[in-house]
């Protein structure tokens, strides 16, 4: 007798329990696979797309210091003269300088089509430095005409000859669509808008003045790429990176890459919050099943098996459905792929176009995870079933009542690693030992879980009871009749809860905690800003116009840009603080603020100046694009940086240091006077309505928009993680519906006795019910104080405002969790109800 | 008054259906206490299954009292078994989570009734379990264990307690003695009992026992004796012209 006969009749007979164990390694491998695919995708696309844009150019120069920004080249940083000196290397035929800027496509609203970006970008006039290809129309000529990415073109239905309205730092202008263009094959770069000018507009309606971005030269025939940048960094000299047009592309893939790894990395954060979720269903699934065969792995202990025989039936099982799992995985990763990409277009972040990528890589992963995860979780089942005694099989074994007290090692580890990971996590400065902590906690409560069961389902055990009489009673009673299998399954939803209320306190923590900053900060009425990150500014004119409006006592624009300090590179803006304090009180802890009056000096947000180890007084080295490496000589540090961020040096020096287009206004603060709010801000908002790019704030609502950076990030994770909830329901489906096999007996005796159909299937809801707001109760309430300590972590232990809840959250979870519970207990409870009274009695 | 006419009950589908029933007419008075007897396979079983609503019929009639159950509609039975019909089987099927005490007054608690004080301590004396009620079925013997599914078979005041070899799982003294309780049972709460047996000297204890064979009643014996039974078990493998022990002879010869 094979014991490999045994395996497959055993499988084949278990269909139920194989199908749950698949499907949970299914959906782990689904969500890692997805994650894989996405990135390659993504990634691929970038690659395509970057090789396109750089085809024709030989070698594109930029600044050496790399102040980033703009998407293709990096700031507008160069003097327009070096354009010259690169035409002037011998075998370069043509060279010219490429500007961007912001310029965002409005549609027929008004309204910015792009919720990333908008890039504006000159067209040279040679075209082998054309960083786009037309793809209908002609290329734009004169102040009035631009082409638009056909993408764009697409959504608004633009055509040669369109109008098409265009948000620039200056405010809105129409221009006359000439043609669409795109990179290669796609339409367009990274899912920006994209609006090309001919050069001598993009210089003026970008506002680059006379600097740019990056020169691009074309060889001659024949010459080598490197040679070509040997002699063109010799003749620049060492300000500038001088790269070949295969390296640029490479950079340009580095630099987009980098936005879109980010979301590649949360993806991947959670296939591994799914696999751990996954791995537990699996280990409660056999630990289950293990027990429940105790008679017959007894049985063939008794003919002569061996122990590592028995165990080893056990692992082959598991890898066996894991196998399945993976390849049922994969093809519904790639259909969940399709699934994000829709919903990324339809937030408004498209992704870049390209075919879909399945690296060998993916699919190797999917394979040793799926199986994996089986034989890990399947482990200690495995071990008890070797440990099977064969006398088991003679003695009449019930199932009988399962022990709650723990294993001595179990009471020595758990304690401990609760109180430490407790300890680490609320002591901790940094993310690292808080997260460690947290870790622990987790593991620390899992050990114990069995002994857990009876005090934390004595709630919901009396609550059923009381509601569905006789038959909740009873479902009470199995909950504490198997506190391990009641701690397996009940712990994997807490474990899917806990996480999603871990991100849901930090985010709420972190919300709350901004709101409070601009609140105890902003002293201006009104705030006209333009979404951070989207590269849009307000030219220092909206600025001036709002001054001058009735009803408004003063206007401060408020300019950053990026500059580099050791080891970091941070936005700083130029600020007056003579004008200043009307407008905001920033909460200066340690030196003044006036003494920002004094050329080379900076204020840094407390918070910050501790990361980076500054302290009051000390001189800092910073390099800002225009005016090189110079020391600044830390005067104030302040606390409130939702305002106007956690960089300030003097508006003067600010002037001076940055280039044109960094000049643009980020954010505009309003004081009104007094009593005039109300009719001044209808002036604002009519000045305004010419700066699409900006929006209108009263002090109230633009609390809540500094937020909403963290809010839309703890949606998009909340959304994901939700899924790994659905796994969490399945540990509870199939741990009722294995439940409901092995009782066949005690429900058939049920009905035997008159119990009608509604009376099971309360009895089956009812230990669903119970089971899913334990767990789901356990989740919760470990997930909110680990997210406050995590939040509490992440500023570095300053969080100055009580621990916030997520009320809105928790709210969609808890009772979503229930409904779900609920709907778990449909197919175990018609299954129940279904059970023959006469077969139910004969059965064994 | 339980009484059933015409009743034709088969098993599978065509070809191969197996008749387990052919035509049986019965009648059992209220107050006594009958036997079901015959060989494996003789539809003992079904007979009990059927007579108690657990099981469909093809053909024929069961009346419960004044009840036509046949025609009873899945809910309606279920309430009969609930509140008329007491079960007693032979693996004793009490539920691990509940106690004896608590396991007696399941039919009651099913519909959110409160026994009544005096039939319950009846009962529970009756069967000598009242310092076994707050154990669990694991902490209870074989004998135990019987008598608290008897009680739970009694706590409705049923009309007809049906009993499928209740001694089955049991060793001979306390097979004895729940017989004994059985038979006080119909002589002092006037209750109505039909048990399937096999062992001759548990159907001696009865009021009459009726043989079944190939479906069909073929002996009825008002007051039997053990050795009366035993004959007559006899009597009928010598008219099947089997050579094989039946069940009943090695019961009695062990």
């Amino acid at each position: 007798m094979r014991i490999v006969t045994v395996l497959r009749r055993g499988v084949a007979a278990r269909k139920a329990r194989g199908l749950a164990t698949a499907g949970a390694v299914a959906a782990a491998v689904a969500f890692l696979a997805s994650s894989y695919i996405l990135t390659d995708t993504v990634n691929a696309g970038i690659k395509q797309q970057a090789d396109a844009a750089t085809a024709g150019v030989s070698a594109v120069v930029t600044d050496a210091r790399g102040f980033g920004g703009s998407v293709l080249t990096g700031a507008p940083t160069l003097p327009v003269s070096l354009v010259s000196k690169v035409r002037a290397v011998p075998g370069v035929v043509a060279a010219e300088g490429i500007v961007e800027g912001y310029a965002m496509p409005l549609d027929q609203h008004g309204h910015p089509t792009s919720g990333l970006g908008g890039l504006g970008l000159s067209i040279p006039a040679d075209p082998r430095l054309r960083l786009v290809n037309l793809q209908s129309g002609s290329w734009p000529q004169g102040p009035d005409e631009a082409v638009v990415d056909a993408g764009t073109a697409q959504s608004l239905h633009l055509a040669a000859g369109s109008t098409l309205h265009v948000a620039l730092a200056g405010g809105v202008r129409a221009f006359s669509v000439t043609g669409t263009v795109g990179f290669g094959g796609a339409q367009n770069i990274a899912g920006l808008s994209v609006v090309g000018f001919d050069q001598a507009t993009a210089g003026t309606v970008l506002g680059s003045g006379d600097t740019v971005a990056a020169v691009e030269a074309v060889g001659a025939g024949g010459i080598d790429p490197t040679v070509l940048q040997a002699r063109i960094t010799k003749a620049v000299g060492g300000d500038y990176t001088v790269r070949t047009g295969a390296q640029q592309a490479a950079q340009l893939v580095t630099q987009v890459g980098s936005v879109t790894s980010t979301i590649g990395a949360v993806l991947q954060v959670f296939a591994v919050v799914s696999v751990v979720v996954a791995a537990l269903l699996i280990a409660n699934i056999f630990a289950v099943t293990v027990a429940q065969r105790t008679r017959e792995l007894a049985l063939l202990r008794c003919v002569g098996a061996g122990r590592l025989q028995l165990a080893r039936l056990v692992l082959a099982e598991a890898s066996l459905t894991g196998l399945v799992g993976a390849l049922v995985g994969l093809p519904i990763g790639l259909a969940v792929t399709v699934g994000l990409r829709w919903g990324f277009d339809h937030f408004g972040l498209p992704l870049p176009a390209g075919p879909t990528v399945i690296a060998a890589r993916t699919v190797v992963l999917c394979f040793v995870v799926g199986p994996g995860i089986s034989i890990v979780a399947a482990a200690s089942a495995a071990r008890r079933a070797s440990r099977s005694r064969p006398l088991a099989a003679l003695s009449a074994v019930a199932t009988g009542d399962q022990n709650s007290r723990l294993s001595w090692w179990r009471r020595v580890i758990s304690v401990p690693a609760v109180l430490g990971g407790a300890a680490l996590a609320a002591g901790a400065q940094g993310v690292a030992p808080a997260g460690l902590g947290s870790i622990l906690i987790l593991f620390g409560v899992g050990l114990a879980a069995p002994a857990l069961v009876r005090p934390l389902t004595a709630g919901p055990r009396a609550l059923v009871a009381s509601v569905s009489g006789f038959c909740g009673r009873l479902a009470g009673r199995q909950m504490t009749r198997e506190p391990r299998r009641v701690a397996g399954t009940a712990g994997t939803l807490a474990v899917a809860v806990a996480t999603v209320s871990i991100v849901a306190a930090m985010a709420a923590s972190l919300v709350s905690n901004s709101e409070l900053d601009v609140r105890r900060s902003l002293h201006a009425e009104l705030v006209a800003s333009t979404t951070p990150g989207s590269g849009a500014t307000l030219d220092p004119g909206a600025a001036r116009r709002l001054a001058a409006l009735p009803g408004v006592a003063h206007a401060t624009g408020l300019s950053c840009g990026i500059f580099k300090a050791p080891g970091d590179s941070e936005k700083a803006c130029g600020v007056d603080p003579a004008t200043l304090s009307a407008d905001v009180d920033p909460g200066v802890t340690a030196g003044r603020l006036a003494d920002l009056a004094a050329p080379d000096t900076m204020a840094v947000n407390a918070l910050a100046a501790q990361r980076d180890g500054w302290h009051l007084g000390q001189r800092i080295p910073i390099t800002s694009p225009i005016g090189g490496t110079r020391p600044v000589r830390i005067v104030a540090l302040y606390d409130n940086e939702q305002v106007l961020g956690a960089f300030l040096i003097p508006e003067s020096d600010y002037l001076r240091e940055y280039p044109p287009q960094d000049q643009g206004l980020d954010e505009i603060l309003i004081r009104t006077e007094p009593g005039q709010t109300g009719p001044a801000r209808q002036g604002v908002a009519a000045v305004l309505a010419g700066y699409p790019q900006a929006a209108l704030d009263d002090r109230a609502s633009f609390a809540v928009r500094a937020a909403q950076g963290f809010q839309l990030l703890a949606t998009i994770m909340t959304a994901l993680l939700a899924l790994s909830l659905l796994i969490g329901i399945l540990a509870v489906l199939t741990s009722l519906a294995l439940s409901v096999l092995e009782r066949t007996r005690e429900i058939g005796l049920l009905r035997a006795v008159g119990a009608e159909a509604s009376h099971i299937r309360t009895l089956i809801r009812g230990e669903a019910l119970v089971t899913v707001a334990t767990g789901t109760a356990a989740g919760v309430l470990l997930g909110l104080p680990i997210g406050w300590l995590l939040a509490r972590a992440v500023l570095n232990g300053h969080l100055p405002g009580p621990p916030s809840i997520p009320v809105p959250l928790l709210a969609v979870v808890v009772p979503a969790a229930f409904v779900t519970g609920l709907l778990a207990a449909v197919a175990p409870a018609r299954r129940a109800v279904r059970i023959g009274v006469l077969q139910a009695l004969r059965a064994e | 008054m339980i009484a059933a006419t015409g009743l034709a009950k088969s098993y599978g589908a065509e070809p191969n259906r197996v008749p387990a029933l052919r035509g049986v007419d019965v009648a059992i008075p209220k107050g006594t206490f009958t036997a079901v007897m015959g060989p494996s396979g003789s539809g003992k079983s079904t007979l009990l299954h059927c007579l108690s609503g657990l099981d469909t019929v093809d053909a024929g009639t069961v009346r419960i009292g004044d009840t036509e159950i046949t025609a009873l509609p899945e809910r309606a039975l279920t309430r009969l078994r609930r509140e008329r019909i007491g079960f007693v089987f032979q693996a004793f099927n009490l539920l691990p989570t509940l106690t004896a005490g608590e396991n007696i007054v399941l039919p009651l608690e099913l519909t959110g009734r409160r026994p009544d004080p005096e039939h319950f301590d009846a009962v529970v004396t009756l069967l000598g379990l009242a310092d076994r009620l707050e154990h669990r079925p694991a902490q209870l013997s074989g004998g135990q264990a019987q008598r608290v599914a008897m009680a739970r078979a009694l706590i409705t005041g049923p009309d007809v307690v049906f009993a499928d070899e209740p001694t089955g799982n049991l060793d001979r003294r306390t097979g004895r003695e729940l017989l004994d309780l059985l038979r006080r049972s119909v002589d002092e709460l006037g209750q109505t009992v039909v048990m399937v047996t096999h062992d001759p000297a548990a159907a001696a204890r009865t009021d009459r026992v009726l043989l079944l064979a190939d479906g069909r009643v073929v002996d009825d014996v008002a007051e039997p004796s053990g050795a009366e039974v035993l004959r007559r078990l006899d009597e009928l493998d010598g008219d099947e012209n089997t050579n094989q022990s039946t069940d009943a002879t090695e019961s009695v010869s062990r």
